[in-house]
């Protein structure tokens, strides 16, 4: 599917970066996509130990020649990243309005009605994240509502649902950090509150066009009942019960939608169930035989060997059992 | 020339020039000898000062597309860019990759960096469990521009080998780029620096001439 200049080196690269001029729309013609094909991404999207030893380091050398002091210059860019900064408001153009309303106040009306309060902000180049949790969460479970909101202007408006058990979900991360290269603890570290490891996307189990809301297509007071709506139909409906250990554990254990587990695995996930599934005295053969097929794939630290499957469970929920016994 | 000032069309207005019945050595004597005061007409259309950048009125990016003017090159950013994401995660899911959270943006964050990294979409390689990043970048009869902190980045997931993205539950090995412009008879990728970064890394931009409908 892919036109050949996609990728293919210029010849001198110091004189031929043009554009390039594979054009997949003429080429679909010519050259229709594969229907099977393993790993497509080998294909599809080239890595890096792939491209030829030789010409990267004929690449690097006109580079170092075009802007001298080639790292030098990489190490400044990434100094030039710009502090996050929240504006208190998220200007958002809506249907019959003239002028942008501010998505911020309208999204804590409409939640505050829905009994959130909330729980923090993120910024990431366009998208903006309001996270918010729920007044009646119960000391055992907390559950979350993200929305993020991306465009320019802001126009579109995603959500997901999470919720969580706070020492399973802390346990799960200190596991996945046991099995991930150092870097990983600050990611981590910056994991908001409703980053769990329980989670689903709001609009695609609403089934809200493409997932997500338009905010040009409604009104503002209609776009907010529509939220509170889906709100009451997905998440009260189905979740309002869940506030204990035993039904954390029942729901994350279980592949029903929307928590459906995801076919390539879900590591995190598994090593919370695992927590949970011990605490609540549950039987460690069975755990793992239910757990074993959801563990994904690993890049573990240089110099150390990933672990199979069955040896991740295994250490997880030996593990699970000597944290619970240091509560 | 501003309108109404009384004079045939045409003429400049300044009254820092010489009156047009003064000779050319009037003129000079005037402006040499003594500072002419302004009078009430007198209109000042040049400011050669050093801080000339008073002038100037910020307009960030977010201001400008809520100016409420169409921009002069089509529609506005986020339909272009809708329908280019659309057709892109198509053709792709044509391709046989399962696309994840089709119509959301994914937030990935990347150890060394402060804000996470927003792809226009990730996919699934089904066979290998790994996760691909998509950007997508739309301009009409226009270049097309990179982000050096986007590009960075993506620098970084190869640099690493990937990185974990705890919200997908995948690793992310793979970025792609998918540039469309509409109406260009060839893209003008910028800046040649990034765009040679990107190359440098085997990270792939994919080009296209046209996005979807050009009705729309």
């Amino acid at each position: 599917m892919t036109g050949p200049a996609a990728n293919d080196p210029p010849e001198n690269p110091q004189f031929s970066m043009g554009p390039s001029t594979s054009d997949r729309h003429s080429d679909k013609s010519v050259d229709p996509p594969p229907t099977k094909t393993p790993h497509y991404t080998d294909h599809i999207v080239a890595r890096p130990e792939r491209a030829p030893e030789a010409k990267r380091s004929a690449a690097e050398a006109a580079l170092e020649a075009l802007f001298g002091g080639l790292e030098r210059f990489r190490a400044s860019l990434r100094r030039m990243e710009r502090p996050i900064r929240f504006a208190k408001t998220i200007p958002m153009p809506f249907a019959g309005e003239n002028k942008p309303v501010d998505f911020v106040a309208l999204l804590n009306d409409a939640l505050q009605r829905a009994d959130y309060a909330p729980a923090g902000r993120q910024a990431a180049e366009d998208m903006n994240i309001l996270g918010y949790r729920a007044k009646w969460s119960s000391p055992d479970v907390e559950h979350f509502l993200a929305f993020s909101s991306w465009g320019r202007p802001n126009q579109f408006i995603a959500a997901d649902v999470s919720l969580r058990h706070p020492p399973a979900d802390a346990f799960a991360n200190e596991t996945m950090l046991r099995y991930l290269p150092d870097a990983y603890r600050d990611i981590y570290a910056r994991l908001a509150d409703w980053e769990c490891a329980l989670h689903f996307d709001l609009g695609g189990a609403a089934g809200w066009p493409s997932a997500r809301l338009d905010s040009a297509k409604a009104a503002p007071a209609e776009f907010a009942k529509t939220i509170e709506a889906t709100i009451q139909q997905v998440v009260f409906a189905k979740f309002e019960d869940v506030r204990d250990c035993a039904a954390v554990f029942e729901l994350g254990a279980a592949d029903e939608a929307p928590l459906r587990w995801w076919s390539w695995g879900d590591t995190r996930r598994v090593a919370m169930i695992a927590y949970l599934g011990r605490k609540l005295g549950r039987d460690s053969a069975s755990l793992k035989s239910a757990l074993v097929r959801h563990v994904g794939k690993f890049k573990s630290p240089p110099n150390t060997s990933a672990p199979s499957a069955e040896e991740f469970v295994d250490r997880t929920l030996a593990e699970a059992d000597a944290a619970l016994a240091r509560q | 020339m501003p309108a109404g000032n009384g004079r045939p069309s045409g003429q400049w207005t300044s009254g820092d020039w010489p009156d047009e019945s003064s000779s050319p050595d009037e003129t000079s004597a005037e402006t040499t000898a003594a500072p002419r005061t302004r009078g009430a007409q007198d209109v000042q259309i040049a400011d050669s000062s050093d801080d000339w950048p008073q002038y100037l009125i910020p307009v960030g990016t977010a201001e400008a597309a809520e100016s409420g003017n169409p921009p002069f090159n089509g529609v506005g950013p986020n339909a272009q860019h809708a329908r280019a994401v659309a057709e892109s995660d198509a053709d792709f899911a044509a391709a046989g990759l399962v696309i994840l959270a089709r119509g959301k943006a994914v937030a990935v964050q990347i150890p060394g960096f402060a804000t996470p990294r927003v792809y226009d979409f990730v996919a699934l390689d089904p066979e290998t469990g790994e996760l691909v990043g998509f950007e997508v970048k739309t301009t009409k009869l226009d270049v097309i521009a990179l982000n050096f902190s986007q590009v960075e980045k993506d620098i970084a997931v190869y640099e690493l080998g990937g990185v974990y993205a705890p919200s997908l539950g995948g690793w992310l090995t793979s970025v792609a780029y998918d540039a469309a412009c509409d109406g260009c008879e060839n893209l003008n990728i910028r800046s040649r620096y990034l765009r040679f970064r990107l190359w440098l890394a085997h990270i792939p931009v994919y080009t296209r001439r046209y996005i979807g409908s050009m009705e729309q």
